[in-house]
C-alpha cells in the first residue's frame, strides 16, 4: 500500500514538473521552418489571410496559407527525439485521442515505426506528446 | 493507519488528476463557445490551405474563430458547461469531447449534438439565468446534466419549447448539485412533453433543489425510467402530469412534491405496451413494468383535477418506506371512451400494490374519491401507517345526467353509472351474464392484510372503508374503519386470522361477504348501523355462512343469521350504555377494553370528528345488541377505568388494564334474523 503511495506522489511530483513546462507554441510553416513564441499572455486572431498572434514579446503574423501546424512544447524547438524522455527506456505511445498503439523498447524504435502524425508517449511517469515527420 | 493510507492515496489521485489537466490551455473561441484544449493533450495542430484549423480532431473553421488565447484554465475531461445570463449564454468545452459535439446556439437557446461515434459519458453542466433560453441536446451515449444554480425560462422555443430536452434514449444522470436550487419553466407553447423532457432514462441524484413549471403538458417527462435519490424536486404547476414516465419509477430517497397540476401526480407507464410488462426485473435490468417504487423519501402530493390520481402506475406499486401524502379533490367523471364513471384516487394501480412500510396519508374529498386502489391483489405486510379518509359522496352519472351527491340505492344500478368513495378497493369483479341473483361473474385479485396501522374513515353514501372484489384475509395488523357503508366488504370470502380490528359502519354492517365469512383469531371489535344491518354479515342468502372459530369477539348488532360458532361461548347483553368503557374477560381474564360508540336510532353520517368523544354519530342503533365472544367464557364489566396500549384510534385497549365498573349481565347469544347481502349489480367501481 505505502508503495503504491509513493509511486502516485512521484507521479503527482512529476506532473507537477511537468505542468507549466510547455512554455512555447512553436509554429511550424508548409516549407518545415518553425517559429517558437513564448505563451505567456499568448493571443491569436485571424485577420484576413493573416494570423495575428501577440505575446509578451510582441506581434508575429503569420500567412495562413504558408501555416502548417503549430504545437505547445517544452522547448522552442519541435524536434521529435528531443524530449524528456530517456531514450533508452521503453515506451507506451498513445493517439492523440487516447487510444492505446502499444509499447515500444524505446522512443527511437517508436518514432521508426510510428507513422507520421502526433502521440502521446509516455513511460509511466512522464507523458509527453511528439510530433513523427 | 490502513484508512489513512488509503485517503492519502485518494488526495494523491484527486491531486494528479487535477495536475494532469492543468498548465496551458489553448482557449479557440468560436462565437460564444470556448473550447479548451489542454497543451498536453493538444499535440499537433494542423493547418490546412489556410482555412481550417484542426485542434484534436475539431476542425475549425479560421473564419469562424473569434480568437485564440492561451491560459492556464484547468480542464476536465468530458466536461461541458453553459452559463446562461439573460439573452445569451456561454459555453465551454473540453478539447478531448470537442470533435463529438455540434453547437447551434441563438441567444439563449443552446442545442447540442452528441455524434454517433463519442463514447465517452459528456457532463453537461448548466448554471445561470436566463427568462428565454433553453437547453436542447441529443445524442446516442449517456450523458449527466449537472444542474448548479440554473433558472431557465423558455419563452420563445427555437429547439424545443421544453426548459431543457434530450434527446437520447440512454442512461443521463440529472445531479442537482447540493445547495442550488434550479428552476425550469418551459414555453407555453410548442410540441414538448414536458418542461424538463428526457427521452431516455433519468437519474436523479444529489441533494439540490429542482422546481419545475409544465405549461404545454407534463412537469417532468421522460419515456423511460426515474430513480430519484436524494434530490428535491418541487412540480410548481403543469398542465398535464406532474411527472410522468414509462418503463418504471423508483425513489430511494429525496423529496417530491407536486400540486397544481391538471392531471396526475405521477403517472407512469409501460413503454411498450404491445410487449406487455416484463415485471419487476433482477436489479431492474430492462425492466418495463410500469411499477412504482417508493423505498423512501417523502412525497407530497396535491391534485385537483376530475377523475386525477396522485399515484397512478399501469404496472404495480411496491411502497416500502417512506412518509407520502397524496390529497385528491377532483369528482369523478363519465369517461367517453370506456362509457363508465371514473373517479380519483390518492393512489391507483392497474396491477397489484403492495405495501410493507412507510406512512402514508391519503385524502381524497372529491366526488367518488377513493384512498387506495388496485386492480389485482392488494397486500399490506410489516409495519406501515397507513391513514385514509374520503369525504365525497357517492358519484353518479350516465353519460347525460351527473349527480356528486347520489344518495338512492345503487343494488340494481349498473355500476359503470357510478363511483363509490371507498376508503381502499382491490380487485376486480366482472359481469359475465345473467342478472339479480343469476349474475355470473369472475372475480380477479384481492387483498391481504398481514400488518401495519391502518385507519380508514368513509363519509359518502355508498363509501365502504376496505373492499375487495374477491377474497379477504388478514392475518395481522391494527385496522380502523369508521364506514358510511359496510366498513370491511368481501367480494367472495372473508377470512381473519389474527389483527386487532375496529370495523364500524354507520348505514351498513360492520363485516360483510359476499362469500362466507371464516373469523379464526383477532380481537374484532365490529359495529353495525340500526337492524337489519349487523355486525358481521355472510351472504346466507346465497348459502354462504360466518364461520366463528375462534379470536375474541364484541359486536355492536348481531351475527349473521345461522352463524356457525364453535371454539368458544358466545353471550349477548341486552342492553348496553353509549360512549362507556368496557371490559372483557375470557374465562376471567381480561382480554380487551372497548368503548361503545354513540348510539343512534338510525344509524347516521356525518359530521365526522376524530374518533373517541367528539365522534360522529352512527355506528350502533339503540335497537342493536351487544354480542360478545371469547375463548372461555366471557365476562364483561362495565364503566371500568381502562388503561394499556391504546389502539382504534382511542377506542380500546389491547393489551388491557381495567379496574372499578360494575358487571354486565350475558346470556347465551340468541342469533337473529339480521343481515343483508345486497345484490350488487357488476360493482366494479
Amino acid at each position: 500500500m505505502r508503495k503504491i503511495g509513493l509511486v502516485l506522489a512521484i507521479l503527482v511530483c512529476t506532473m507537477i514538473a511537468q505542468a507549466g513546462e510547455y512554455a512555447y507554441l512553436v509554429f511550424t510553416n508548409t516549407s518545415g521552418t518553425t517559429t517558437a513564441l513564448t505563451v505567456s499572455n499568448l493571443s491569436a486572431t485571424v485577420s484576413g489571410s493573416t494570423l495575428v498572434v501577440t505575446n509578451d514579446d510582441g506581434t508575429v503574423n503569420f500567412t495562413l496559407t504558408e501555416l502548417a501546424s503549430m504545437q505547445f512544447s517544452t522547448t522552442d524547438t519541435v524536434t521529435a527525439l528531443e524530449n524528456v524522455l530517456d531514450g533508452d527506456l521503453p515506451v507506451q505511445v498513445y493517439s492523440i485521442d487516447g487510444t492505446s498503439l502499444g509499447t515500444f523498447d524505446n522512443l527511437v524504435q517508436a518514432a521508426q515505426q510510428l507513422g507520421a502524425g502526433a502521440y502521446v508517449v509516455s513511460n509511466g511517469n512522464i507523458s509527453q506528446t511528439i510530433v513523427v515527420k | 493507519m490502513k484508512n489513512g493510507i488509503t485517503k492519502s492515496i485518494c488526495v494523491l489521485c484527486a491531486v494528479f488528476c487535477t495536475l494532469s489537466i492543468s498548465a496551458q490551455t489553448l482557449n479557440i473561441q468560436v462565437g460564444n463557445v470556448t473550447y479548451l484544449f489542454p497543451a498536453a493533450q493538444a499535440g499537433a495542430m494542423p493547418y490546412d490551405n489556410g482555412s481550417t484549423l484542426t485542434v484534436m480532431n475539431k476542425a475549425f473553421a479560421l473564419s469562424e474563430i473569434s480568437s485564440m488565447f492561451v491560459d492556464e484554465t484547468a480542464v476536465t475531461d468530458n466536461a461541458v458547461s453553459v452559463v446562461y445570463n439573460g439573452s445569451s449564454a456561454a459555453i465551454t468545452v473540453a478539447g478531448n469531447v470537442a470533435r463529438y459535439l455540434t453547437i447551434t446556439q441563438s441567444g439563449a437557446h443552446v442545442s447540442i449534438a452528441q455524434n454517433s461515434n463519442l463514447a465517452q459519458e459528456i457532463t453537461y453542466t448548466l448554471s445561470g439565468n436566463s427568462s428565454d433560453g433553453e437547453f436542447y441536446m441529443e445524442g446516442s451515449y449517456k450523458a449527466t446534466l449537472a444542474l448548479n444554480g440554473l433558472t431557465l425560462t423558455n419563452t420563445t422555443p427555437v429547439y424545443s419549447g421544453a426548459a431543457i430536452h434530450v434527446q437520447n434514449s440512454k442512461r443521463i444522470d440529472v445531479k442537482v448539485a447540493e445547495g442550488t436550487t434550479n428552476t425550469l419553466t418551459d414555453a407555453s407553447t410548442g410540441s414538448q412533453k414536458g418542461c424538463l423532457y428526457i427521452k431516455g432514462h433519468a437519474e436523479f441524484k444529489q441533494k439540490g433543489t429542482l422546481n419545475v413549471t409544465g405549461n404545454k403538458k407534463h412537469g417532468i417527462k421522460t419515456g423511460e425510467y426515474i430513480t430519484v435519490k436524494n434530490t428535491t424536486i418541487n412540480i410548481l404547476s403543469a398542465a398535464g402530469d406532474g411527472i410522468n414516465c414509462e418503463q418504471y419509477i423508483l425513489m430511494q430517497s429525496g423529496k417530491i412534491s407536486i400540486a397544481n397540476v391538471a392531471d396526475d401526480g405521477i403517472q407512469c407507464d409501460i413503454e411498450d405496451a404491445e410487449a406487455g410488462s416484463t415485471g419487476e426485473t433482477t436489479e431492474h435490468e430492462d425492466e418495463d413494468s410500469g411499477n412504482m417504487y417508493i423505498n423512501g423519501g417523502t412525497l407530497a402530493i396535491d391534485v385537483t383535477g376530475i377523475a386525477c390520481k396522485g399515484l397512478k402506475a399501469q404496472g404495480n406499486i411496491a411502497i416500502s418506506g417512506g412518509d407520502i401524502t397524496i390529497t385528491t379533490s377532483g369528482n369523478g367523471k363519465w369517461d367517453t371512451s370506456d362509457l363508465e364513471t371514473k373517479s380519483a384516487a390518492c393512489i391507483n394501480s392497474d396491477d397489484d400494490i403492495t405495501i410493507t412500510g412507510g406512512t402514508l396519508s391519503l385524502t381524497a374529498t372529491g366526488s367518488g374519491g377513493k384512498g387506495l386502489k388496485c386492480d389485482s391483489v392488494l397486500t399490506i405486510s410489516g409495519s406501515p401507517v397507513i391513514t385514509i379518509a374520503t369525504s365525497g359522496g357517492l358519484y353518479y352519472n350516465n353519460g347525460t345526467t351527473e349527480n356528486l351527491d347520489f344518495t338512492e340505492n345503487t343494488d340494481n344500478v349498473d355500476s359503470k353509472y357510478y363511483s363509490s368513495p371507498k376508503g381502499i378497493r382491490a380487485g376486480t369483479k366482472t359481469w359475465v351474464s345473467g342478472s339479480g341473483k343469476n349474475a355470473v361473474y369472475t372475480y380477479h385479485g384481492g387483498m391481504t392484510i398481514n400488518g401495519g396501522k391502518i385507519y380508514v374513515t368513509t363519509e359518502g353514501y355508498n363509501g365502504e372503508g376496505i373492499e375487495s372484489k374477491n377474497t379477504l384475509v388478514i392475518n395481522g395488523g391494527e385496522i380502523t374503519v369508521v364506514a358510511h357503508d359496510d366498513a370491511i366488504n368481501a367480494g367472495q370470502d372473508l377470512t381473519i386470522n389474527d389483527g386487532l380490528i375496529y370495523p364500524r359502519a354507520t348505514n351498513n354492517d360492520g363485516i360483510d361477504a359476499n362469500g362466507n365469512v371464516y373469523i379464526k383469531g383477532g380481537t374484532i371489535f365490529a359495529i353495525g348501523s340500526s337492524s337489519p344491518e349487523v355486525s358481521i354479515d355472510a351472504n346466507t342468502e346465497d348459502g354462504k355462512k360466518l364461520y366463528i372459530t375462534g379470536g375474541t369477539i364484541v359486536g355492536i348488532g348481531n351475527l349473521e343469521s345461522g352463524a356457525s360458532i364453535t371454539g368458544g361461548t358466545c353471550k349477548q347483553a341486552s342492553s348496553w350504555t353509549a360512549e362507556t368503557w368496557y371490559a372483557l374477560y375470557s374465562g376471567g381474564e381480561l382480554v380487551f377494553a372497548f368503548k361503545t360508540p354513540k348510539k343512534t336510532t338510525s344509524g347516521g353520517g356525518g359530521p365526522w370528528g376524530s374518533l373517541g368523544v367528539s365522534a360522529g354519530p352512527g355506528g350502533g342503533s339503540s335497537n342493536q345488541k351487544l354480542v360478545v365472544y371469547t375463548a372461555s367464557t366471557p365476562t364483561l364489566k362495565s364503566g371500568v377505568t381502562a388503561g394499556g396500549t391504546e389502539i382504534f384510534e382511542g377506542e380500546g385497549y389491547y393489551p388491557a388494564t381495567a379496574s372499578g365498573g360494575s358487571s354486565v349481565t350475558l346470556s347465551s347469544y340468541s342469533g337473529s334474523s339480521g343481515g343483508r347481502t345486497r345484490w350488487m349489480v357488476n360493482d366494479t367501481n
